[in-house]
């Protein structure tokens, strides 16, 4: 950096006046709540989500694990370059469809080596006691039938010491503030509204599946009957989302 | 969701399209595949894990376990190791090592070799923390828009094709929206301290 007038923009040197343009471009930039809300959805809040859970399932180079429900496999991607070259992912999901879909997305990332697809009823996993480090089910769990029994599936498989991740919608506590509200409401709602009417059973569906689903509370209480120990939870977005975590001991 | 979580991501997104936009530098990323490389930046109590792979880089603000090797520095080493510097800051003693050292070498090496521009992404993360990672956000966020689509409508649109059995709920917006209230004034608090600050201090200063 050229020898000039400096200040401090955090821990970095810059020049007074880069500053200053630096301090208006981070207010400019998350001035109106409209913008960051329209950042953050192209990010993808779900893909938000979806790291967080991956970080909490504590994969290292060589684990093997297997995920649930993958659907296209957003998680399954992650973990293969989680556990290298070394480990081993198993993506799998009841649809055959949708598995065939994340294998072709997997091939063009170039992820290949230690990927494997298979059908899986999460009610009925082909796999023997103590397989896997890590089994996960992002976004999947709300579809099974009998989420008693897969969550005594997905701990029969575990190894010792290795845990149960559940991604999954959940409950949220406390009441929306009333800006919030309203912008939801004058905003968003007829946004959203107008693309989703073009499928509002499923739409319907979908909110209802969400608001079916066990609380934070009550599912945990049934990864401890499942025989899961440990067993927590960590509220996303206030409680929309939510992950749980189980261990085998 | 932790602030640093999401400039994790914005961090890593950008990496990301750096590496889809050099496809040999992505190549010799992929070469690490199996490596975990932890970087704490001095002062600031962060330690980030760079994990390469064949699709790219992850980026985490958690790891449990030893990294192959961490690589430690004040911002201001780790941000030129990013601009070309390669490994010179080992010399000068302005980065330590520790692990393998090989790993943190060709890592290293390879960030040195990535478009300058990214230099910035790490400079916002080791700026104020608030500010930075608010920033780092938004605008990370921004140039993901851009490069994807321009209005709210189309990426509601593509999120929900693309996550036909993710819909939002209107749980998920109302709690959404609270969130993203949250933030805001916490923007607005850290815009009236950083006016203070700016206002003390018009010019030249040492950093602490
Ligand atoms: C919303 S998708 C989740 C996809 C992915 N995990 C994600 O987070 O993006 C739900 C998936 O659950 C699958 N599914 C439904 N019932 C299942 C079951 N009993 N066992 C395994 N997968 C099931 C569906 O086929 C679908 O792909």
């Amino acid at each position: 950096m050229a020898e000039q007038d400096t200040t401090h923009f955090g821990y970095q040197q810059v020049p007074a006046a880069e500053k200053a343009r630096r301090v208006r471009a981070v207010f400019d930039s998350v001035a109106s709540r409209y913008d960051l809300m329209n950042d953050l959805m192209s990010l993808g809040i779900h893909r938000l989500w979806k790291r967080f859970a991956v970080e909490l399932a504590g994969l290292r180079p060589g684990h093997a694990v297997l995920d649930l429900a993958s659907g296209t496999g957003d998680l399954a991607a992650r973990f293969a370059g989680l556990v290298g070259p070394q480990g081993r992912v198993v993506m799998s999901d009841i649809n055959g469809a949708m598995l065939e879909q994340g294998r072709r997305r997997m091939a063009d990332q170039g992820l290949i080596g230690n990927i494997e697809y298979l059908l899986i009823d999460a009610e009925r996993i082909p796999f023997d006691d103590h397989s896997f480090d890590c089994v996960t089910i992002g976004f999947g769990l709300r579809n099974v039938t009998h989420k008693e029994k897969a969550l005594q599936e997905m701990h029969r498989v575990l190894k010792p010491g290795g845990r149960v991740l559940v991604l999954e919608f959940s409950h949220p506590g406390g009441r929306p503030l009333k800006a919030a509200y309203d912008l939801y409401s004058f905003q968003v709602l007829p946004r959203i509204g107008r693309l989703v009417t073009q499928d509002e059973a499923s739409y319907r569906y979908l909110a209802e599946s969400i608001r079916m689903h066990p609380d934070q509370e009550t599912l945990k209480m049934m990864m401890k009957t499942a025989g899961l120990e440990r067993c927590d939870y960590h509220d996303l977005s206030g409680g929309i989302v939510a992950v749980h975590r189980g261990f085998k001991l | 969701m932790p602030t640093s979580a999401l400039a994790c991501a914005a961090l890593e997104s950008a990496l990301n399209r750096y590496l889809d936009l050099d496809p040999d530098t992505k190549a010799r990323f992929a070469d690490l595949h199996g490596k975990v490389i932890g970087m704490q930046i001095l002062g600031l109590g962060l330690t980030l894990y760079f994990v390469p792979a064949p699709q790219g880089l992850q980026v985490l603000s958690q790891f449990e376990g030893a990294p192959d090797t961490l690589i430690r520095g004040a911002p201001l080493a780790l941000a030129r190791l990013g601009r070309g510097g390669g490994m010179d800051g080992l010399f000068n003693g302005d980065i330590s090592i520790d692990g393998d050292t090989e790993t943190a070498q060709r890592f290293g090496e390879i960030l040195g070799d990535l478009d300058p521009d990214w230099e910035e992404h790490l400079a916002r993360l080791t700026g104020d923390v608030a500010a930075h990672e608010i920033g780092n956000l938004a605008r990370g966020g921004r140039a993901w828009a851009s490069a994807t689509s321009q209005s709210l409508e189309q990426d509601l649109a593509e999120y929900l094709k693309e996550e036909g059995q993710l819909l939002p709920s209107r749980y998920e917006v109302e709690g959404f929206m609270h969130e993203v209230d949250r933030m805001r004034d916490d923007v607005e608090r850290l815009e009236a301290r950083l006016a203070r600050l700016t206002q003390d201090r018009p010019r030249a200063k040492a950093a602490p």
